[in-house]
């Protein structure tokens, strides 16, 4: 805990909380038991503890003065104190205007409860009105009559059917879902149906061919390679010179090939005429840059057969 | 309506009033909502509510085939000194045995004689049944009506 500015956080300066003048109720009261409580009749108590609850002592701020600051038994004319030495005088002064303070911080404390109390009061009583009105609340008329009775649900079909309208969406819908998977599915097929046909130029479906693939795997070249790949430094993996297989699988990704063979989609394109399109158009720009070169050509050619005229005609003008 | 649903939301309210639970859901149909009602006029509980599987509705929503497997109903339990007021309510008729009573021997039923197999009826007693056009009603009010019908569930 500490002492000094530590016991508050190590700050100085801080003022103590302040405290209740009247730690005691200061005027009577009449208190009335709240219902529910203490011990009914016929039941008995623990010894040892009251049966009613005990109340705190009233101490009135006049008791308390009394008690704390009584009138002096002797009170002293002016020409008594006008004769008493300056020390004595000084102290019975002292002791009048301290009687006098403390007499008017109570009074203030008094007030300062009376007004707390009246606030309270009056906020409580606003608040039982609020809930009085509250409690008088009533539904509206449109909120009455509109609102279905369980009741009524058992009158009519429980469930609102579909429309006709309603039904025919539904229907359209769900077909064109159906239709939609099936489209997938199948264009799922026929991607796997594309791979298979490309994979197939591999297929040993000969004796010649296996013995071929089998002697070429194990050859010479192939072991060597495997080796080399064995052989390479995780760490330079970046650094290695491409292989002539990823650069034939880089244009396969950018010509849209599959097992070295055209893929579904560059298929789908060709049968539905779009390759075709584009290469009509190519050819298109091509015959047109064709052209335009040509012209460009004559051109200069113009020009150069122009100013070689030009030469020779001011050479013959200078021989003349 | 199958009966099978009945005694699922029968064991369903038992089980909750057991675990002291305020509400209690069950499923959204006509037959349920019917005996809800009739538990509501017999004060068995507290509140019959729409709403869907994640609590009674605030304002009312419309019933849709669209929404139709989320919807439930509500019901507030009671309960009295810590003691559920609906402790028992079980199935008289069962899905493959059912009880079809005529007017006269519901009202031997009623005055608290054994009609064949089932236990007499006990002063706390409540017990719903369907008449012919599918109205559910109390036993007592069937007889007043005259009415013949298939006993369904008892509640205590």
């Amino acid at each position: 805990m500490g002492k000094g500015a530590i016991r508050f956080g190590g700050k100085s300066g801080v003022l103590p909380k302040p405290r209740q003048i009247f730690k005691q109720p200061y005027k009577h009261e009449v208190y009335v038991k709240a219902h529910d409580t203490g011990y009914a009749d016929g039941i008995i108590h623990p010894r040892g503890t009251t049966r009613d609850l005990i109340r705190p002592e009233v101490f009135t701020p006049e008791q308390r003065l009394k008690k704390t600051a009584k009138l002096p038994n002797k009170k002293y004319s002016e020409v008594e104190l006008g004769q008493m030495p300056e020390a004595q005088r000084y102290k019975v002064k002292n002791a009048e205007m301290r009687r006098q303070y403390l007499k008017e911080s109570y009074e203030g404390e008094v007030k300062r409860l009376e007004r707390l109390e009246s606030y309270q009061k009056k906020l409580s009583e606003e608040r039982k009105k609020i809930e009085e009105e509250a409690q008088k609340h009533e539904k509206s008329k449109a909120e009455l009559y509109t609102i279905p009775t369980v009741e009524s649900y058992l009158k009519g079909p429980l469930m609102k059917l579909r429309t006709e309208e309603e039904t025919e969406t539904l229907k359209l819908k769900r077909e064109a879902n159906r239709l939609a998977q099936e489209m997938k599915v199948k264009e799922e097929r026929a991607i796997k149906l594309m791979e298979l046909y490309n994979a197939s130029s591999d297929f040993a479906i000969t004796e010649g061919k296996l013995e071929l693939l089998v002697d070429e795997a194990f050859s010479d070249r192939k072991l060597k390679e495997v080796s080399k790949l064995l052989n390479i430094n995780p760490d330079r993996l970046g650094t290695l010179p491409t292989t002539i297989e990823f650069e034939n699988s880089l244009k396969d990704v950018i010509l849209g090939n599959v097992n070295r063979g055209p893929s579904y989609e560059v298929v789908e394109d060709t049968l539905s005429g779009f390759n075709d399109e584009v290469h009509e158009i190519a050819e298109r720009g091509k015959e047109e840059k064709k052209i335009q070169m040509k012209q460009e050509a004559e051109e200069k050619q113009k020009k150069l057969q122009e100013l070689q005229d030009e030469m020779v005609k001011d050479r013959e003008e200078a021989s003349n | 309506m199958s009966l099978v649903n009945l005694a699922n939301v029968c064991c369903h309210l038992q089980n909750c009033t057991m675990a002291r639970l305020p509400l209690a859901k069950v499923p959204y149909t006509r037959l349920h909502l019917q005996i809800a009602l009739g538990l509501y006029n017999e004060g068995f509980v507290s509140s019959v509510q729409r709403g869907s599987i994640n609590g009674p509705d605030i304002t009312p929503v419309e019933v849709t085939p669209d929404n139709i497997s989320t919807r439930r109903l509500w019901l507030g339990l009671k309960y009295r000194n810590n003691k559920p007021v609906l402790s028992h309510l079980r199935l008289i008729s069962k899905p493959n045995r059912r009880v079809r009573l005529t007017n006269e021997e519901l009202g031997h039923f009623a005055s608290g004689k054994r009609v064949r197999f089932i236990p007499p009826m006990k002063p706390d007693e409540v017990v719903f049944l369907r008449t012919n056009k599918g109205e559910i009603l109390n036993l007592y009010e069937a007889v007043k009506k005259q009415l013949d019908g298939e006993l369904l569930c008892r509640a205590s």
